[in-house]
C-alpha cells in the first residue's frame, strides 16, 4: 500500500483554473521528415509477404541516446534479419544517426562499432557504469548486445562480460534499466516473449492449428499455443558486471507470460520503482518493489493484469502519465486489434480502474496498437497519448476486414477533465499515412521545446515525425544528474508547479514497445513563464527542491546542488 | 422428383420450423388415394368382377370432375350391389371431393364395416379424419394401412400419411416395407431417410442416404447434411452449402449452411454463402441477421452495421437484428448511437430481455454518471431473465462501483451458481475479497478464475450474441 501523501483532489478546481486559459485550438501538425532528415535504412524483419513465424512479425524497436554527449539526442533504430539468405549484397543491421543539430543526420553505425546483424529486438538506454555517457543495451531473439559507451563515439559489446547475453534461442524483448534497490547502480530488466528455443522446425505451420490463423486466414502460429519464456532481472554489481537475480528476486515466479512491452515506475509513490511488463495474450505483469530487493506480482490484485472486468489482453506497448494531475502515475497500454487499449487509471489505494472508454479511447477497434508516448505534445502542461499501430502481416488485406496491415497513428490530447480526444486528423497528414509500426519513442531533437516522433516501421524506413512551426505554449526539458543515485537519475521522481499547474514524471529506461525515449524529462507549462518550485525525489532518497526556473529552455539538475544549470 | 414429395416451411422471416423439412402434403396424397382406390388386402375377398366393371364406369365421371352424375352412378351400382365396399369408397371420394366431408366418412366408414380391412377405404378415411384433425384415429388407420397391405403405392401412402401425422417412427417403419418393395425408388428412399431423421434414428437416416446419389440434388444434400449435423459431424457442413450452391434462393439451405459455417468459425465460408443468397432472394431479416453476424466476427464492422441495419430496416420487430446492431455500436465504441438503437427497441413492453441487458452495459460504458441508469436497465433484464449469469456479473460490477460489495458479490456468486464456468465473476469476486482483507478467499477465486481461463468480455459477449442471434434467425 502507498506510503507517500496523496495530493488533495484539485481536479475540478484546477479544471476551473486551467480552463480560462484552455484554448480549443489544437495546433500541432507533424511533419514525416525521416527522407530529408538521413534515415533511410528500412527495416527488415523476415519475409515481407510470407511470414512463417511470429518471429517475422513483431517488428523492433528504437532509442533515442545522446551517445556523443554534445546535448543533442541522437537515434537508433533496431533491426531485425532475414530466416533464410535472400542473396541481396548487404546484411542488415540496426542504425546509430548522430543528429547534426539541423535536423538532420549522419549513419555511423559502423564507425560506433554497432553493424551487429541479427533477430534485434528492442533498446533501452542508461549509464550502467556512471561514466556519465549513456551505454545501450539491444534485445535479441538470440543473445543479447550490450554496448559500453567508450565516450569517444564507439561502443564495445560486453554482454557476455556483463552477464547479460542471456542464451542463444532466447526471445527477449521489452528492457529497461532501473534501480531497484536504490544502491546507486544501475540494474536491469529483461522481459522475455516467447520460449522459441533454436530449432524452428518444432513451431507449427501457418493455418495448421487454433492459434495459427487470423479470421479464417492462416498465419504464422502464436504466441498463443507456443511455449511461454522467463523474465530476467540483472543486479548491477557497480564493476561492469550484473548478477541474474531472478531467482532470488522472486521475479521468476510469475509463469506463463508472454512479455513485450516494459515500463519501470512507482505506482504507489513509495519511492521505490516498480515494473510492469505489457503481456500478450496473458496476464500482464505488475512487480511490485518489495524493497528488501524482491518483487511480488500485484497484476491482478492492482487490475493491471487484465481490463476491467478480467479478461487478458494482448498487450504490446506501455506508457505512463499522470493525465488527471492527481498525483500518481496512469498507464496506457496497447493492445491487438478487436480490442480497445487500456487507460488505467491509478486510485491512489494501489488499485487501478480500466476508463478507457471513459476516456474517450476505447473507440477504435480495428487498430492494433504497439508502440505508445505519453507526452505533452502541445506543451499545454497537460500530458497527451500517441499510438502507433499496424497489423502482423500483409496477409491480414485478405481478409477484408475493417483492420490492415498499414494503419494510421493515432495521437489523443488530452481535455484536461479525465477524457481524450482523437486529434489525429487535424495533426498533419503525416500521423494518417498507414504504416506497419512497432517501436515509438519520442524526443526533442532540436533542444526547442518540440516533441518529435520517431517510429520503426516494418519493412520501410522509419517515420520521424517532426512538429512544423515553434513550439506551442512554454516548456521546460529537465536533465538529471546523479551523484549518490544513477548518473542518469533513472527512477527519480520530478514534481513541478507552475501556477495551479502541478506535474509530475519520472527518468525512466524502456518503455513504449522495446523502445526508449529521451531520458531527458520534458514538462509542457502552457503559458506560465516559469515554473514555480520543482522538487527531486532521488533514487537515494535524497530531495532537492528549486524555486523560479525559467520557462523555455533545457536544465541540468545535478544531485544535491538544489540549483539548475544550462547544459553543457 | 424428390421436390414432389416435399414441402418445406417457408419462411416466414422470423422463425423456421424446428427441423427446416416437410413430408408429402395431403392433395398428393389424396392423388395416390384415388390410384388405390381398388387397393385390397391379400387375403381380403375380392369384389365380383361386374362390380369392378361398374365401378369402372364410374371413374372417368370423378377424374372428370363431374361429380354429380358420378354420385348418382355410384347411388345406381349401389342398388344393384347393396354390400359393395368399393362403390361406398368411390362414393367417400366424391363426397370429398364435392367437400361432404361428413358423408364422405360415413360413406369409407360404411366400405369399412362392409370390409374392414379394405386398405384403400381405410387411407381414405385416415387422410379425412388427419385433415379434420383427429390425428389419433389417423394415425390408427395409417398404420393399419401399412401393417396389412404389400402393395407399393399404399405403402407409400400410409407412409407419407404417418409422416402428416407426426408419427415419424411409425412413417419410417411404414417407409421402409415401401423401400423393400422398389429399393431403386429414391424418392421412397429419400422419404425414409427423412422419417428416420426426424425420429432420431441418424445412423439408419445416414445408412438410407448412401443409397441415393446426391450430385446435384439439394433437397438429398440437404438432408445428408441434417443428418451429419444431427450426429455432430463437422463434415456437415459440406453438403449444406453445395445444397444452398445449387439453390441460392433458398433461404432455408443457405441459413442453414451459414449457421453451420458461423457454429465453426468459418465465417469467411459463410459471408461466401450468404452473399449470394441475398442477393437471390430479397434478403431475409434471418439471412442479412447471419451475414451481419458473420462480418462482425470477421471484423467486418462497417459492412456488419450495413446489414444489421437492412435487417432492422426489413423488420423493425425482430430483437435479433436490434440487439446485434446495437452490440456492434456497443463494441465498437459508438455509444450514443448503441443507445438509441436500444432503447428504441425497448419502447416494446415484450422486448427480449437481452436488449435491456445490452441497455445496461450501453449506460455502464458510457458514464460512471450513469450508474443508477445501468442498475435499472439490468434489474429489468433479470426481472425478464432470471438466469442469464451476465446480467448478474455486469449488476455485480455496477454494485462494486458504488461500493456495495456485499450486494456485488452475491450478484458474482449467483452468476458462477447459473454458469460455473464463467470465469469473469471470480476475477471481481477476488478483488472484493481483497478489499474485505479475506486474503484466502482472494486467492481461492483468483485460482478458480486462472484454472477458467481469462478469455476476454467481448469474446464470451460475442459468442453469447451469437448464441441469443442465431436460433432467432433461424
Amino acid at each position: 500500500m502507498p506510503t507517500a501523501m496523496r495530493w488533495l483532489p484539485i481536479l475540478s478546481l484546477t479544471g476551473l483554473v486551467c480552463a480560462v486559459a484552455f484554448s480549443d485550438k489544437w495546433l500541432v501538425k507533424f511533419t514525416d521528415a525521416a527522407a530529408k532528415a538521413g534515415l533511410p535504412a528500412v527495416n527488415i524483419s523476415g519475409s515481407t509477404t510470407n511470414k512463417k513465424y511470429i518471429l517475422e512479425m513483431n517488428g523492433s524497436g528504437l532509442a533515442f541516446i545522446d551517445y556523443n554527449r554534445d546535448g543533442y539526442v541522437d537515434v537508433f533504430v533496431v533491426n531485425g534479419t532475414r530466416l533464410e539468405p535472400s542473396g541481396e549484397a548487404t546484411r542488415s543491421t540496426s542504425h546509430l544517426y548522430r543528429n547534426n543539430r539541423d535536423g538532420t543526420f549522419t549513419d555511423v553505425t559502423r564507425d560506433a562499432g554497432l553493424d551487429y546483424s541479427g533477430w534485434g529486438q528492442g533498446a533501452c538506454v542508461g549509464d550502467f557504469d556512471n561514466d556519465g555517457y549513456d551505454d545501450l543495451f539491444v534485445t535479441y531473439y538470440g543473445k543479447n548486445r550490450f554496448y559500453h559507451n567508450n565516450g569517444n563515439g564507439t561502443f564495445t559489446e560486453i554482454a557476455e562480460h556483463a552477464g547479460v547475453a542471456g542464451a542463444d534461442g532466447r526471445w527477449n524483448s521489452g528492457c529497461a534499466f532501473l534501480d531497484y534497490d536504490r544502491d546507486g547502480k544501475l540494474d536491469l530488466f529483461v522481459a522475455n516473449y516467447v520460449d522459441l528455443g533454436l530449432n524452428f522446425s518444432n513451431v507449427p505451420k501457418p493455418g495448421s492449428g487454433e492459434f495459427c490463423q487470423y479470421k479464417g486466414i492462416p498465419i504464422a502460429c502464436g504466441p498463443r499455443g507456443l511455449p511461454t519464456a522467463v523474465n530476467y532481472l540483472y543486479h548491477g554489481n557497480g564493476d561492469g558486471t550484473f548478477t541474474d537475480v531472478s531467482e532470488p528476486s522472486g521475479i521468476r515466479k510469475t509463469e506463463g507470460h508472454y512479455a513485450l512491452g516494459v515500463l519501470t515506475f512507482d505506482y504507489d509513490n513509495d519511492g521505490w520503482p516498480d515494473i510492469y511488463v505489457a503481456c500478450d495474450s496473458a496476464a500482464s505483469i505488475l512487480y511490485h518493489n518489495q524493497h528488501k530487493g524482491t518483487f511480488q506480482d500485484a497484476g491482478i490484485a492492482s487490475g493491471l493484469a487484465y481490463n476491467e472486468d478480467g479478461e487478458a489482453q494482448a498487450g504490446m506497448g506501455v506508457a505512463t502519465l499522470d493525465y488527471d494531475h492527481d498525483g500518481f502515475l496512469d498507464v496506457v497500454k496497447t493492445n491487438f486489434s478487436d480490442d480497445s487499449p487500456n487507460v488505467y487509471h491509478n486510485n491512489g489505494d494501489g488499485t487501478f480502474s480500466d476508463q478507457v472508454f471513459q476516456a474517450g479511447l476505447g473507440r477504435l477497434r480495428n487498430l492494433l496498437g504497439w508502440g505508445v508516448i505519453a507526452a505533452d505534445f502541445d506543451n499545454d502542461g497537460w500530458s497527451d497519448v500517441l499510438m502507433v499501430n499496424g497489423h502482423l502481416t500483409p496477409e491480414i488485406d485478405s481478409a477484408k476486414s475493417d483492420s490492415s496491415y498499414r494503419q494510421p497513428k493515432l495521437l489523443y490530447r488530452n481535455l484536461r477533465d479525465g477524457r481524450f480526444e482523437n486529434v489525429t486528423s487535424i495533426s498533419g497528414p503525416a500521423l494518417s499515412t498507414p504504416h506497419s509500426s512497432r517501436g515509438a519513442a519520442t524526443a526533442d531533437l532540436l533542444n526547442d521545446g518540440r516533441l518529435a516522433i520517431l517510429s520503426n516501421e516494418l519493412h520501410e524506413r522509419p517515420s520521424l515525425l517532426i512538429p512544423e512551426g515553434p513550439a506551442a505554449n512554454h516548456w521546460l526539458g529537465v536533465q538529471l544528474i546523479g551523484a549518490k543515485s544513477n548518473r542518469d537519475g533513472i527512477g527519480a521522481r520530478v514534481e513541478i508547479q507552475s501556477g495551479a499547474l502541478r506535474q509530475i514524471d519520472e527518468v525512466r529506461s524502456g518503455g513504449s514497445y522495446l523502445s526508449q525515449s529521451d531520458l531527458r524529462l520534458h514538462f509542457g507549462l502552457g503559458a506560465a513563464t516559469r515554473v514555480d518550485r520543482m522538487t527531486v525525489r532521488w533514487p537515494s532518497g535524497a530531495v532537492d527542491t528549486l524555486s523560479a526556473v525559467p520557462a523555455d529552455r533545457h536544465i541540468v539538475i545535478e544531485e544535491g546542488t538544489r540549483s539548475w544549470r544550462k547544459p553543457k | 422428383m424428390h421436390q414432389v414429395y416435399q414441402r418445406r416451411l417457408t419462411h416466414s422471416g422470423s422463425r423456421f420450423d424446428h427441423c427446416e423439412i416437410g413430408i408429402l402434403r395431403l392433395r398428393l396424397l389424396a392423388g395416390i388415394l384415388f390410384i388405390l382406390i381398388l387397393a385390397l388386402p391379400g387375403r381380403a375377398q375380392a369384389p365380383s368382377a361386374e362390380e369392378q366393371q361398374y365401378l369402372f364406369s364410374v371413374l372417368p365421371l370423378i377424374e372428370r370432375g363431374d361429380l354429380t352424375k358420378a354420385e348418382d352412378q355410384i347411388f345406381a351400382g349401389l342398388e344393384r350391389y347393396s354390400r359393395s365396399a368399393i362403390l361406398y369408397n368411390a362414393l367417400g371420394i366424391v363426397y370429398t371431393r364435392q367437400n361432404k366431408l361428413d358423408k364422405a366418412a360415413t360413406s369409407f366408414r360404411r366400405a369399412l364395416e362392409i370390409l374392414p380391412s379394405f386398405t384403400a377405404a381405410q387411407l381414405q378415411l385416415a387422410a379425412l379424419d388427419q385433415r379434420q384433425g383427429n390425428k389419433e384415429e389417423a394415425v390408427r388407420l395409417f398404420r393399419a394401412a401399412g401393417d396389412t397391405t404389400t402393395n407399393f403405392e399404399a405403402l407409400v401412402a400410409a407412409g407419407l400419411g404417418l409422416a402428416d401425422c407426426e408419427d415419424y417412427a411409425g412413417a419410417a417403419r411404414v417407409l421402409e416395407k415401401a423401400h423393400e418393395v422398389k429399393p431403386d425408388a429414391e424418392s421412397v428412399t429419400y422419404n425414409l431417410a427423412l422419417a428416420q431423421y426426424k425420429s432420431g434414428a441418424l445412423t439408419s437416416a445416414l445408412e438410407s442416404l448412401e443409397s441415393i446419389t446426391a450430385d446435384r440434388k439439394p433437397d438429398v444434400l440437404y438432408l445428408r447434411g441434417k443428418v451429419l449435423e444431427g450426429l455432430g459431424k463437422p463434415e456437415s457442413i459440406s453438403p449444406i452449402m453445395a445444397a444452398c450452391g445449387i439453390q441460392p434462393g433458398n433461404d432455408t439451405f443457405c441459413a442453414d449452411a451459414a449457421v453451420n459455417a458461423i457454429r465453426q468459425e468459418k465465417y469467411l465460408e459463410a459471408v461466401a454463402v450468404l452473399e449470394p443468397a441475398i442477393g437471390k432472394s430479397s434478403g431475409s431479416v434471418a439471412l442479412l441477421s447471419l451475414l451481419g453476424l458473420a462480418q462482425f466476427r470477421l471484423g467486418r464492422y462497417r459492412e456488419a452495421i450495413t446489414s444489421y441495419t437492412a435487417a432492422l430496416e426489413k423488420d423493425p420487430g425482430v430483437d435479433a437484428s436490434r440487439e446485434g446492431l446495437g452490440f456492434l455500436y456497443y463494441v465498437t465504441g459508438n455509444l450514443e448511437k448503441a443507445r438509441s438503437i436500444i432503447e428504441a427497441g425497448l419502447k416494446n413492453p415484450k422486448a427480449d430481455h437481452y436488449l435491456a441487458h445490452l441497455e445496461a452495459m450501453v449506460l455502464y460504458r458510457a458514464s460512471p454518471r450513469l450508474r443508477p441508469q445501468a442498475l435499472d436497465a439490468v434489474n429489468r433484464a433479470l426481472q425478464a431473465n432470471a438466469k442469464f449469469a451476465p446480467s448478474y456479473f455486469l449488476r455485480g460490477k455496477i454494485r462494486m462501483d458504488q461500493n456495495d460489495l456485499s450486494g456485488a458479490l452475491a450478484d458474482f456468486k449467483r452468476a458462477v451458481a447459473l454458469d460455473p464456468k464463467y470465469p469473469l465473476p471470480y476475477y471481481k469476486m477476488a478483488q472484493i475479497y481483497v478489499r474485505q482483507g479475506r486474503a484466502q478467499e482472494a486467492a481461492a477465486a483468483r485460482s478458480t478464475f486462472s484454472a477458467l481461463g481469462s478469455r476476454r468480455e467481448e469474446e464470451i459477449l460475442a459468442r453469447q450474441t451469437q448464441d441469443i442471434l442465431m436460433p432467432v434467425s433461424r
